[in-house]
């Protein structure tokens, strides 16, 4: 059996319902310039916001504008995900600001929902869900970021449409996509959201093998689920 | 090499309730599972390979240090950890039938044939180990694991290939055995059948040099518990076997001359003495059981191994005796008839013979009976009399003019 890319995997889970659907939150981490983002926009017509430490909560949520002589609340791109039900996909999620992190943790809550500061109180809408892409490991994440998540990817390869665009080129991208860039060595541990995600999936007729696959997890880490999933 | 696996996805596998073990991952064959206070599971040890993790984790779920101190006390971890390995295969598989992950039983598989590739290799190097406990208990086991898989016992026992039938069916016994939630049991039994019977305890000391008292008590087996008591009985031996007086033989050469022979005309070339050299007679066990008992046997064995030890024994169901006839040369006045006509102690009897001189013949039609431990005795029989430590001559064919 072939092991599918990242981005086949990722095209695949879109194809099949299961994300966005049964599962809400993915994170993609990887090498740069593999077509991480791109494909996530063009994939999910996301709403799209890329984190910087000086990043103002406004640019994450929305704020106060003045428009023909009255303050109105202009909702941000996180807002306008959470009310139409669409993905909110955030680039370079590492770099989370410090204003910004309670905000974060709500918006990767299942269900999901933040007031704002106008007090009103924005619930997700179906169809809601996050995808958020950068370069390390998801171990720079603190515990409560990285085990929000539902679904890993690796990106350690370059994407198709970058492989379009690369050309002839692509054979000769595809030997420097590592260099000088740290290594891939992450492995997703158990953790309490892995098993969520899982009984979701469960719920919905997936089998463990195919639970182990959609989590991210690969090699032993798959047969020791299959072996940890069984009941007797 | 070792490492320890802080996000284990393995030991999320194990009840909270039996512990909340770290999991040290290792680069060689290292399979462990380390109990603590009050049986929880501590520590989870294993290789990299895939069938021996769903292994420790069967023994993080489903072995009980504190059933297994009570059920297989006193016996040699080789012993006791096959059968608790036997058991959590038959009883806890972690998948009902046919509902095994492809990669576990692809696994599991390559695991087997590897065992058996390997106990093949070693069987090559030293044939003589065929039957005996290693090579029972890996496919002990090696049939436990298949069961426990779904697949039809009998078919397990087969694609084991273990020896013989009377292994293979054995096996089976102690499969039921197991099932039954009696693997102490089992486990006692497998222990009587393939090992030799520990020392005697200090109280069983002088077994042998209790003329005085004429007899001792031990234990049915050495293996201490509980079952028929067998007394051994040294019998006055006061009569001196006419076979074992030590004689002279003319000879053509040697220190002493035979001084008649000078005296004839013509020197004969046999004109030396020679003493007449004894035998190692070693042992002859005789089942004096009913279906046994024709005493002309012991009488024959004592001409024909005048200087062996020879002993019978019987039993009436409960306890038994063991008669020791004859011993270097000497010999009781009279057979004394056990009071009863059963087998009841051929263990014992059997470990009695084990602690006597070599060569040992045992005269039995194996047909061991009206103990609870009867049908193991008799496979143990078969097993020593593979390894050689037992000459079996059966009843019918107990000829000692054949076999001396």
């Amino acid at each position: 059996m072939l092991t599918k890319t990242w981005d086949q995997k990722l095209v695949g889970l879109v194809t099949d319902g299961v994300f966005p659907g049964v599962l809400n939150r993915m994170n993609i981490f990887g090498y740069s310039r593999t077509g991480k983002s791109t494909l996530v926009h063009q994939l999910l017509k996301s709403e799209r916001v890329t984190f910087h430490q000086g990043m103002p909560l406004d640019d994450l949520i929305g704020g106060w504008a003045l428009i023909d002589g009255r303050t109105v609340w202009v909702d941000g791109p996180a807002v306008r995900a959470l009310r139409t039900g669409s993905c909110l996909q955030i680039d370079e999620a590492n770099e989370v600001p410090n204003e910004c992190q309670t905000m974060f943790y709500a918006l990767l809550d299942d269900p999901a929902g933040i007031t704002l500061p106008s007090g009103e109180r924005v619930n997700a809408s179906p169809g809601y869900s996050v995808v958020t892409t950068m370069n390390p490991c998801p171990d720079v994440f603190p515990h409560p970021v990285y085990d929000r998540f539902d679904v890993y990817l690796k990106a350690d390869t370059l994407a198709e449409g970058t492989k379009r665009a690369l050309g002839p080129f692509a054979k000769n991208a595809e030997q420097v996509i590592g260099f000088k860039q740290p290594k891939l060595t992450w492995e997703r541990p158990a953790s309490v959201n892995a098993f969520l995600a899982a009984n979701k999936l469960k719920q919905k007729g997936y089998d463990d093998s195919r639970i182990a696959d959609i989590l991210g997890w690969e090699g032993k880490a798959v047969t020791d689920f299959l072996i940890a999933a069984s009941t007797r | 090499m070792w490492k320890q696996d802080t996000g284990s996805i393995l030991v999320t596998g194990v009840p909270v309730e039996r512990g909340r073990p770290i999991h040290i991952e290792h680069e060689d064959g290292l399979a462990r599972t380390d109990f603590g206070k009050g049986g929880k599971v501590e520590v989870i040890h294993t290789p990299q390979k895939v069938f021996q993790r769903v292994h420790e984790i069967m023994h993080a779920r489903h072995s009980d240090p504190r059933r297994m101190g009570r059920q297989y006390k006193g016996l040699p971890d080789e012993v006791w950890n096959i059968v608790e390995d036997a058991r959590i295969h038959l009883g806890h598989w972690p998948w009902k039938r046919g509902m095994t992950p492809e990669p576990i039983k692809e696994a599991t598989m390559e695991f087997l044939g590897s065992e058996m590739d390997d106990a093949a290799k070693h069987l090559i190097e030293d044939p003589e180990k065929r039957g005996t406990w290693p090579d029972f208990g890996t496919r002990f086991r090696q049939a436990a694991i298949l069961i426990g898989m779904g697949e039809n016992e009998y078919v397990a026992i087969g694609k084991a290939d273990f020896v013989d039938t009377r292994q293979a069916t054995f096996a089976g016994e102690m499969f039921g055995l197991i099932r039954a939630n009696r693997e102490g049991k089992a486990a006692h039994q497998l222990y009587t059948v393939f090992f030799p019977p520990p020392p005697p305890a200090p109280w069983e000391d002088g077994i042998s040099t209790t003329r005085e008292s004429g007899s001792k008590i031990i234990p049915a087996n050495a293996v201490r518990r509980s079952g028929p008591q067998m007394e051994i009985i040294e019998l006055p031996l006061t009569e001196v076997i006419r076979e074992a007086v030590v004689g002279y033989r003319r000879a053509t050469s040697g220190s002493r001359l035979h001084r008649p022979s000078l005296r004839k005309p013509v020197l004969p070339q046999r004109l030396f003495v020679r003493r007449t050299p004894t035998r190692p007679d070693g042992t002859i066990l005789v089942d004096a059981s009913g279906s046994m008992g024709d005493w002309d046997h012991v009488r024959r064995w004592c001409e024909k191994a005048p200087f062996g030890t020879i002993a019978y024994y019987a039993g009436n169901g409960k306890s038994g005796w063991l008669y020791v006839y004859a011993r270097n040369g000497k010999r009781a006045a009279k057979i004394v008839k056990p009071k009863g006509g059963g087998n009841t102690v051929d263990g014992p009897a059997m470990d009695w013979l084990l602690t006597q001189p070599k060569p040992r013949r045992m005269i039995t039609d194996r047909g061991f009976c009206d103990a609870a431990d009867s049908e193991v005795q008799v496979v143990r029989l078969s097993i020593l009399e593979r390894a050689g430590e037992i000459e079996v001559i059966d009843y019918s064919e107990n000829n000692p003019e054949h076999h001396v």
